[in-house]
C-alpha cells in the first residue's frame, strides 16, 4: 500500500470540510458566545460565511494554480527555502492546533455534560487515537466514512433544530439589527479564524479528482457550512433567547436540552452529541493525516505512515496539557487573540505567498515568458 | 540414493506447482516424458506421502501390459473398488478394461467391454485406433500415456482400457455419478423464484449456468487445487463484461494457492479473500443461481468448487448483506419496506444491548421518567449489574442457539422454545434477571435472524459482545466510538480492488438503484459502476409500464425465438 | 494465545469494575420532584420528592399497600444555597439521588417573594437538571403538597406535571410550557415572569375571594362572585391562577380572570371557556379555541403608546335562560350573532383590562408591554425608556382591540324547544 496513489473524490472533501467546520461551531457557538452580536447573531455568521468563502477561494486558488504541489511545496517555491519551510513548520502546528483544540472541546463536552468524572486525558486519548488509527488508514478511508457519515450527520443536526423549532419565538430576534453593524462585526472574528481549518485544502489539493471541480468544491463546503451556522444560530436565538444563548457554554447542547418536542420524544441532545462525535472523528483524522503528511514533506521522509503515531501522539499531549480547564479553553477563542494569532500565523503567509504568485506571474506575463 | 533421488523430483515437483497454468480443458500438470522411474520405489512402506506423489507424478505406462498393472497397484494399493476386466479380443490381443466401482455406468462399461473384445486389430496401435474410431459414440475419448493420466481419468470415471503392447491407453467416458436431485437449497429459500440449488456436482452446476445465461460470453475456466484431493475449481465470468483486471487478481490468487486438500468453498474462501482478520464477509456465498447469475451479470466472477454446491461470488459489498433472492421477485414497494427493515434489524442485533446497558448505567437523563421508573422497577432487586445481566442472558440464549442447530429437526425447535419460555421465565421469578433484559435479548436474537447472509455468523455476536463491552465501560461514548471504528474499518476494506462500501461511500448515485433498496427492473437501465463499467448501459430508458398509444399497430406478427436479438444490450 | 486471553481479560475487568461515571440504577435513587423553599435565617430548604419504582409499578392504589412499600416518600434539607441545600439531602439517604429525572420544579410563596435567582441559575448551570421542568409557584405548605397523593399516578409528580401542561380543555389559567419558557421571559428586556400557581386545598382554608376549579361559572363581567368550593375529596391539589413576578420577585398574585386575560394578551391560551350575555337573556357559553394577540407599540403624540390586538376563535357549547319556552340564541339570524360575537370581544376585552390593571399595580409586565417597546422602538428604548420603564408602565396608554369570530355553533343548529 505504500506507493499507491491515494485519491479522493471532490465531494468527499467537500463532506469533510463541512462536517468539520460545522462540529466546532456548533459545539460552542462562537457567533453566540464571543463578542457582542446578541440576537443579531444570525447576521454575523451570514457575514463570517462570506468572509469564509473568500478565504476558501483564496487558499484554493492557490493550490489550484500548483496541480500536484501541495503548500508544504508550493510555500518553498514561492517564499524560498527557509521562509517557506518556516511557513510549512507553522501550517503543521496548525493542524495540530486544530486536532488537539477539537478533541478539547468534545472532552470538555463530555464531563461537563455527561460523565463529570472521566478524566480528560481518557477521553482525550481516546479521540486522538481514533484519529490517528483514521490517518494511519490513509485519506481514502477517511473519505469514505466521511461520505457514510455525512448524511446521518446533516439529519441529527436537522433533527434537534426541528425538535426545537416549536419552542421558537420571534420575538427574541427582534429588534433586528437595530444596534448597527458594530456589534454584529465583533462576534465575526472568532467564527472566521476557526475558518483555519481550510488550510488542510494546501495539503489534501493534490488527491482530488475530478481536476476541474476542486476549488469548486472547496468553495461549496465554505458557503453550506456558513449557512447551516447562520440557521442553527437564529433557531438558538430564536429558542433560548440571546442573553441565555451567548451566557451558555455550549449553546446547542443547551438547546437540545431544554426542549420538550413531543410528550414521548424528550431528550434530543444525544442526536447533536453523536453528530459531534462523528465530525470530530471526520476533522480529526484529517487533521493528523495532513499534519504527517506535511511533516513527512518537511523532513524529507519517503513513507508519512510512520509520523502518523508521533502525531497522534503529539496531539494528545497538546490536548491535554495546553488547556488547564474549561475557562482557559474558552479564554482561547476569544477576540481579539485568536483572531490575530491566526491572521498573523496563517493570514500572512497566505497573503504572502498569494503576493509573491502574482509578481511570477506579472513577471513572467512582463517579460513574454513563454512557460507555464 | 533412492531417497536423494525422490527428494530432488520433490523440489522439481514443487516449483512446477508454483508455476502452475490454466488450461481451457481440464488438464493436470503435463508430463515431460523425461527419464523414467522406476515404480518399484513406491514398494518402500517409509516413503511419505509427498515422496509418493513425487514419484507418481513422474510414472509413464509402459508397453507392457502387466508392468501398468503392477504400477497401478504399487500406487492405488489393493483398493477392491478398482475394476480391472482382463479382455482378450478377438484377434488374441490383451486388453484390460479399468474403471472405478460406482462412479460408471454399467451398461456403458458393458458396451465398452464388447467392443473392445469384437476388436478385430491384431496390433496393439491398431487396436486403439479402431477403438478410438469405433467408440466414437461416446462423448469424450483421449489418450493417456502417464500415470497421473490414468488415475484422473479413472477418477473422472472414465473407462480406461490398456492394451499389451501399448504404452498409451484410451479412456473413453462412462460417468454416472449419482448425486442428489436439483432442489431448492434449504439456506436460501424464496416465495416466488425457481425452486433451483447447486449440487455437489459441478458438472450440473455447470449445466445450471448455462441454461441461465446462453450467451457464448460466458467463459469459463478450470483448474485442480489440492495436492492431494485434486479438486476441480472453476471459474466463471461474462467476457467482455467482468474487467480484465479483476479477473487477472483472482487468477492470482487462486493460482497462489498451495494445500494438500481442498474440502469445498470454504477453504477457497479463506486463501483468496483480500484479510483474513475481517468482520464482515468479503465474498459472497451462497447456493443459489439465480444470484449468482444475476451477479455474473453485472460484471462480477463466480468460483465454484467440486463437491461444494456454494459458490463463491467476488468482488462484494456491504450492500450484498442484505439482498436475498426474493428481492428480484416481489413488487418494489414491498422489497423496499423490507430492506429498510433488513438494515435496522442488522444495526439492531449489534447495537441494541450495548446501548441498553450504556443507557441504563450511564445515562439514565436520556429516558423518560416513566420509563426509566418502569424500568428500575422491574429490575428491583437484581443481584448483577446491567452489563453481567446482559452477558448472562445473550450467553444463555447463545447456548439455546447452538443447541438447537445440533438436535435433530424434529425436536430441535421444541427444545429451544420451550428451553426459551422456561428460561426466561423461571430466571424472572427467581429474581436473577429482569424483564426489561430479556426482551432486549430476545429482541436482538430476532433481529439477527432477519439477514439472508448473515444470520449464524460468530462474528456478528463478537461484534454485539463488542459494543456491549464498550457501552458498559464507557457510555454511549463506547457505543459511538465503535460505531466510528467499524465504519472506518469497512471504509479501509476492498475486496478485490472494489471497496466494500461502495455505494455508500464513495458515494455512487447510480449504484443506488439496485443495491438496498431496489428499483423496477424496467428502470436499471445502467450497470453498477464500480463491476459492470465496461458495458455500462443494460437497457434502453423508458420501459416504464404504461397505457400504448396504439396496442394494435405492433405485436400483430407472432413471435418467434431469436428475435429478441436487436434489442438486448446497447452495442 | 496468552495475548488474547490478556486482553479478554482486560476487557471483562473493564465490563465488571466499570468507568468512573458508572451509575447502576440500583444505587440510585430518582428525585422526581424538588421544591424550593426559604426560612427565616435565610436558609434554603429543598424539599425532594423520590420515587420508589419497585413498589411504584403494580398501578396498585398507594393507600392499599403496606407502609415502606409506598411509591414515593418526600425528604426536606436546609443549606446556604440551593444547591447546598440539594446537596444535604444526601445524608439521610442509603444511595446516589440523582435529580436528572425532575419533573416538576416547585417554589414556596415565600420564596418567589425573596427572590428566585438563584434557583435559575442553579437550574440553568447544572448539568443534571433541565429546562423542560415545569414550574409552579406553591400557595400553602410546600412540603404536605409533595406528600398528597394522586389517584391516577401512584407517583404525585407526574401527576401534578400534567396538571401544569394540560393538552385539551380545562386550564383557564396560566399554562406552564416549561422553565425555558419562564427564563426566556425574565430574560428578555421589557418582560416579566408569570408563573402558574399551584393551591393546596384539603383542610387548608382558602382565601376568600379566590377562586376554585375549572367548574367554576363565571358570569356577567362586572361581577366577580366567588364560587362554590366543588373539589372532589382525592384532589388536594388545584391548578389556578397566577403570580406575578417583578424581575425576580414574586409581587402578588393573579386570579382566574385576570390569568386568563394574561393568557389573551401574550397569545398562550389554548382551550378557555367564556361564559358571555347571550342576547336572548341568560348566559352563553363558548369554548374560546384559539387566541393570537400581538403587542405592538408606536409612537402617538411624542409618547410611547401601545397596541394590543386579539383575534379571538371560539364555537358555543351551551347557553342558560332557555326556560320558559324561551327561544335561545337564534343562531340563523346574523344580527344576533354579531351581538354575541361582541359580547365575545367585551368579554376578552374585560379580562385583558383586569390583567392590565393587575400588571399596573404590581409593576410587573408580564404581558410583555415593554418588550413590543424594546422591539418595535429600539432607539425609545435605548434613549431612556427602558432605565425607566417601570415607572412608565402604571401610565402608559394601552388600546385593546379584540376581533372575535364564531365559527360553529356545536352540533345543534337551533336550540330545543320545550
Amino acid at each position: 500500500m505504500a506507493n499507491t496513489a491515494e485519491v479522493i473524490a471532490n465531494r468527499q472533501l467537500t463532506a469533510i470540510l463541512f462536517m468539520m467546520r460545522t462540529t466546532v461551531v456548533i459545539s460552542f457557538v462562537p457567533l453566540l458566545t464571543t463578542g457582542d452580536a446578541a440576537q443579531d447573531a444570525w447576521a454575523a455568521g451570514l457575514i463570517t460565511g462570506l468572509l469564509l468563502t473568500l478565504v476558501a477561494w483564496g487558499v484554493a486558488g492557490l493550490a489550484a494554480r500548483y496541480p500536484g504541489l501541495t503548500v508544504v511545496d508550493y510555500s518553498r517555491l514561492l517564499l524560498g527555502r527557509f521562509l517557506g519551510t518556516m511557513v510549512s513548520l507553522v501550517i503543521s502546528w496548525h493542524f495540530l492546533l486544530i486536532a488537539a483544540t477539537d478533541i478539547r472541546i468534545y472532552a470538555e463536552l463530555m464531563r461537563v455534560a455527561f460523565m463529570p468524572n472521566t478524566p480528560i486525558w481518557f477521553t482525550v486519548v481516546a479521540m486522538a487515537f481514533l484519529a490517528t488509527l483514521g490517518a494511519w488508514f490513509g485519506i481514502e478511508p477517511i473519505g469514505r466514512t466521511a461520505d457514510a457519515f455525512l448524511p446521518i450527520f446533516a439529519a441529527f443536526v436537522a433533527l434537534t433544530l426541528l425538535g426545537a423549532a416549536p419552542s421558537f419565538n420571534l420575538h427574541n430576534l427582534q429588534p433586528v439589527l437595530a444596534r448597527g453593524l458594530r456589534p454584529v462585526l465583533s462576534s465575526v472574528w472568532t467564527p472566521l479564524g476557526i475558518g483555519l481549518q481550510w488550510v488542510s485544502v494546501g495539503m489534501l489539493f493534490p488527491f482530488l479528482i475530478p481536476e476541474s471541480r476542486r476549488v469548486r468544491s472547496v468553495v461549496l463546503a465554505a458557503v453550506l457550512s456558513s449557512a447551516l451556522l447562520a440557521i442553527v444560530v437564529a433557531v438558538l436565538v430564536g429558542v433560548l433567547g440571546a442573553d441565555l444563548g451567548s451566557k451558555s457554554l455550549f449553546p446547542f447542547l443547551k438547546m437540545a436540552r431544554s426542549v420538550r418536542p413531543t410528550r414521548t420524544i424528550e431528550r434530543i441532545e444525544i442526536l447533536g452529541t453523536v453528530a459531534w462525535g462523528l465530525g470530530l472523528f471526520a476533522g480529526g483524522s484529517t487533521m493528523v493525516y495532513c499534519g504527517s503528511r506535511a511533516l513527512s514533506q518537511i523532513l524529507r521522509i519517503a513513507e508519512y505512515r510512520k509520523i502518523v503515531p508521533i502525531f497522534g501522539v503529539l496531539v494528545a499531549l497538546y490536548s491535554m496539557y495546553a488547556y488547564k480547564d474549561a475557562f482557559q479553553l474558552v479564554g482561547f477563542f476569544r477576540p481579539p487573540g485568536f483572531p490575530l494569532l491566526i491572521a498573523l500565523t496563517a493570514g500572512v503567509p497566505y497573503a504572502l505567498m498569494w503576493a509573491s504568485h502574482l509578481a511570477r506571474h506579472l513577471g513572467r506575463r512582463r517579460t513574454g515568458g513563454a512557460g507555464k | 540414493m533412492a531417497f536423494n533421488l525422490v527428494k530432488a523430483l520433490m523440489s522439481r515437483l514443487m516449483r512446477r506447482a508454483r508455476r502452475g497454468g490454466f488450461d481451457i480443458s481440464a488438464g493436470s500438470s503435463s508430463h515431460s516424458g523425461g527419464d523414467r522411474i522406476d515404480p518399484g520405489l513406491l514398494a518402500d512402506d517409509s516413503l511419505d506421502v509427498g515422496a509418493r506423489k513425487a514419484v507418481t507424478d513422474r510414472l509413464a505406462l509402459d508397453a507392457r501390459l502387466d508392468s501398468n498393472l503392477r504400477m497401478l497397484k504399487l500406487a492405488a494399493g489393493p483398493s477392491p473398488d478398482i475394476i480391472i476386466r482382463q479382455i482378450v479380443t478377438d484377434s488374441g490381443l490383451h486388453a484390460v478394461v479399468l474403471h472405478l466401482q460406482g462412479i460408471v455406468d454399467q451398461k456403458r462399461i458393458e458396451s465398452v467391454v464388447r467392443a473392445v473384445s469384437s476388436a478385430g486389430a491384431a496390433r496393439a496401435q491398431d487396436l486403439m485406433t479402431e477403438l478410438g474410431a469405433h467408440l466414437l459414440r461416446s462423448s469424450r475419448v483421449k489418450t493417456v500415456a502417464s500415470f497421473t493420466e490414468l488415475w484422473d481419468a479413472l477418477s473422472d470415471g472414465l473407462a480406461v482400457i490398456l492394451a499389451d503392447g501399448r504404452n498409451q491407453g484410451l479412456a473413453c467416458s462412462a460417468q454416472s455419478f449419482k448425486t442428489r436431485p436439483i432442489e431448492e437449497p434449504p439456506t436460501d429459500t424464496t416465495l416466488r423464484g425457481p425452486r433451483q440449488g447447486f449440487i455437489e456436482d459441478l458438472t450440473t452446476n455447470l449445466a445450471i449456468l448455462r441454461q441461465w445465461i446462453r450467451t457464448p460470453n460466458l467463459w469459463i475456466e478450470e483448474t485442480n487445487l489440492g495436492h492431494l484431493t485434486q479438486t476441480r475449481l472453476v471459474i466463471a465470468y461474462v467476457k467482455g463484461l467482468a474487467s480484465e483486471e479483476l479477473l487477472a487478481e483472482v487468477r492470482q490468487r487462486i493460482q497462489r494457492i498451495e494445500t494438500d486438500s481442498v474440502l469445498g468453498t470454504g477453504p477457497v474462501e479463506d486463501f483468496i479473500q483480500d484479510t483474513h482478520l475481517s468482520f464482515f464477509p468479503l465474498i459472497l456465498r451462497t447456493e443459489r443461481p439465480d444470484r449468482v447469475v444475476g451477479n455474473l451479470l453485472e460484471g462480477r466472477v463466480a468460483i465454484m468448487v467440486q463437491n461444494s454446491p456454494f459458490a463463491l461470488v467476488a468482488p462484494m459489498d456491504y450492500g450484498m448483506l442484505f439482498q436475498s433472492a426474493d428481492d428480484y421477485y416481489e413488487p418494489v414497494p414491498i422489497v423496499f419496506v423490507i430492506s429498510v427493515l433488513r438494515v435496522i434489524a442488522f444495526w439492531t442485533s449489534i447495537l441494541l444491548p450495548g446501548a441498553f446497558v450504556a443507557v441504563l448505567t450511564f445515562h439514565h437523563e436520556l429516558l423518560p421518567t416513566s420509563l426509566l421508573l418502569r424500568i428500575v422497577g422491574d429490575r428491583a432487586g437484581v443481584p448483577f449489574p446491567v452489563i453481567v445481566e446482559v452477558f448472562l442472558m445473550e450467553l444463555t440464549f447463545e447456548l439455546l442457539r447452538e443447541a438447537g442447530l445440533r438436535l435433530p429437526r424434529a425436536v430441535g425447535s421444541a427444545v429451544t422454545i420451550v428451553g426459551a419460555l422456561v428460561l426466561g421465565e423461571s430466571a424472572i421469578n427467581a429474581g436473577l434477571v429482569s424483564p426489561s433484559v430479556i426482551i432486549i435479548v430476545a429482541t436482538t436474537a430476532i433481529a439477527s435472524f432477519i439477514l439472508p447472509t448473515f444470520s449464524f455468523d460468530i462474528s456478528a455476536r463478537l461484534l454485539r459482545f463488542a459494543f456491549v463491552v464498550a457501552g458498559g465501560s464507557i457510555g454511549l461514548f463506547g457505543v459511538e466510538y465503535g460505531i466510528i471504528l467499524v465504519v472506518l474499518v469497512l471504509a479501509s476494506r476492498r475486496s478485490f480492488g472494489h471497496p466494500y462500501l461502495a455505494p455508500v461511500a464513495p458515494f455512487i448515485t447510480g449504484g443506488w438503484k439496485d443495491y438496498i433498496f431496489r428499483t423496477w427492473h424496467w428502470a436499471k437501465t445502467m450497470r453498477p459502476k464500480m463491476t459492470g463499467g465496461r458495458e455500462p448501459i443494460r437497457a434502453p430508458r423508458g420501459q416504464m409500464p404504461r397505457p400504448d398509444a396504439s396496442p394494435e399497430s405492433e405485436g400483430r406478427q407472432q413471435m418467434r425465438p431469436g428475435s429478441q436479438d436487436n434489442k438486448t444490450e446497447g452495442q | 494465545m496468552r495475548l488474547i486471553a490478556a486482553l479478554a481479560a482486560l476487557c471483562l475487568a473493564l465490563a465488571a469494575t466499570g468507568c468512573w461515571d458508572r451509575k447502576e440504577p440500583d444505587d440510585m435513587v430518582f428525585a422526581v420532584a424538588l421544591g424550593f423553599d426559604i426560612d427565616d435565617d435565610g436558609d434554603y430548604v429543598a424539599i425532594a420528592q423520590f420515587a420508589n419504582p419497585a413498589a411504584a409499578k403494580g398501578g396498585v392504589p398507594p393507600s392499599s399497600q403496606p407502609a415502606g412499600s409506598a411509591p414515593f416518600w418526600t425528604d426536606c434539607a436546609k443549606g446556604r444555597t440551593p444547591f447546598d441545600a440539594l446537596a444535604n439531602l444526601s445524608p439521610a439517604l442509603s444511595r446516589e439521588m440523582t435529580v436528572s429525572n425532575i419533573e416538576v420544579l416547585l417554589i414556596s410563596e415565600r420564596l418567589a417573594r425573596r427572590g428566585i435567582a438563584p434557583i435559575m441559575d442553579l437550574v440553568a448551570r447544572d448539568n443534571e437538571l433541565r429546562l423542560t421542568v415545569s414550574a409552579a409557584v406553591v400557595n400553602g405548605d410546600l412540603k404536605s403538597l409533595l406528600e398528597s397523593q394522586f389517584p391516577e399516578d401512584p407517583i404525585p409528580a407526574l401527576s401534578i406535571q400534567r396538571m401544569l401542561n394540560p393538552i385539551h380543555f380545562i386550564d383557564p389559567s396560566a399554562m406552564s410550557p416549561g422553565l425555558l419558557q419562564s427564563i426566556a421571559d425574565m430574560l428578555r428586556p421589557g418582560q416579566d415572569l408569570l408563573l402558574p400557581v399551584l393551591r393546596l386545598n384539603a383542610g387548608a382554608g382558602s382565601e376568600s375571594g379566590a377562586e376554585h376549579g375549572p367548574d367554576s361559572a363565571s358570569d356577567s363581567p362586572s361581577d366577580s362572585k366567588s364560587g362554590v368550593g366543588s373539589t372532589s375529596p382525592g384532589h388536594a391539589v388545584t391548578h389556578i391562577g397566577s403570580a406575578a413576578f417583578h424581575r425576580d420577585r414574586m409581587i402578588g398574585w393573579l386570579d382566574g380572570h385576570e390569568s386568563r386575560g394574561a393568557n389573551f394578551a401574550r397569545s398562550r391560551s389554548q382551550h378557555t371557556p367564556v361564559s358571555v350575555r347571550s342576547p336572548a337573556g341568560g348566559l352563553v357559553s363558548i369554548h374560546v379555541a384559539h387566541v393570537v394577540s400581538t403587542v405592538s407599540s408606536r409612537y402617538m403624540d411624542g409618547d410611547v403608546s401601545i397596541l394590543i390586538k386579539a383575534k379571538v376563535e371560539g364555537h358555543v357549547q351551551g347557553q342558560t335562560g332557555l326556560e320558559e319556552g324561551q327561544a335561545g340564541v337564534n343562531f340563523a339570524d346574523s344580527e344576533s350573532l354579531r351581538d354575541l360575537r361582541s359580547c365575545l370581544a367585551q368579554c376578552v376585552r374585560e379580562d385583558i383590562e383586569h390583567a392590565l390593571a393587575k400588571s399596573r399595580e404590581y409593576r410587573s409586565d408580564f404581558i410583555g408591554l415593554g418588550n413590543a417597546v424594546y422591539r418595535r422602538l429600539p432607539r425609545a428604548w435605548r434613549a431612556g425608556v427602558g432605565d425607566r420603564w417601570y415607572e412608565l408602565l402604571p401610565d402608559v396608554e394601552v388600546d385593546i382591540e379584540v376581533e372575535s369570530t364564531l365559527t360553529s355553533p356545536g352540533l345543534l343548529r337551533e336550540s330545543l324547544h320545550y
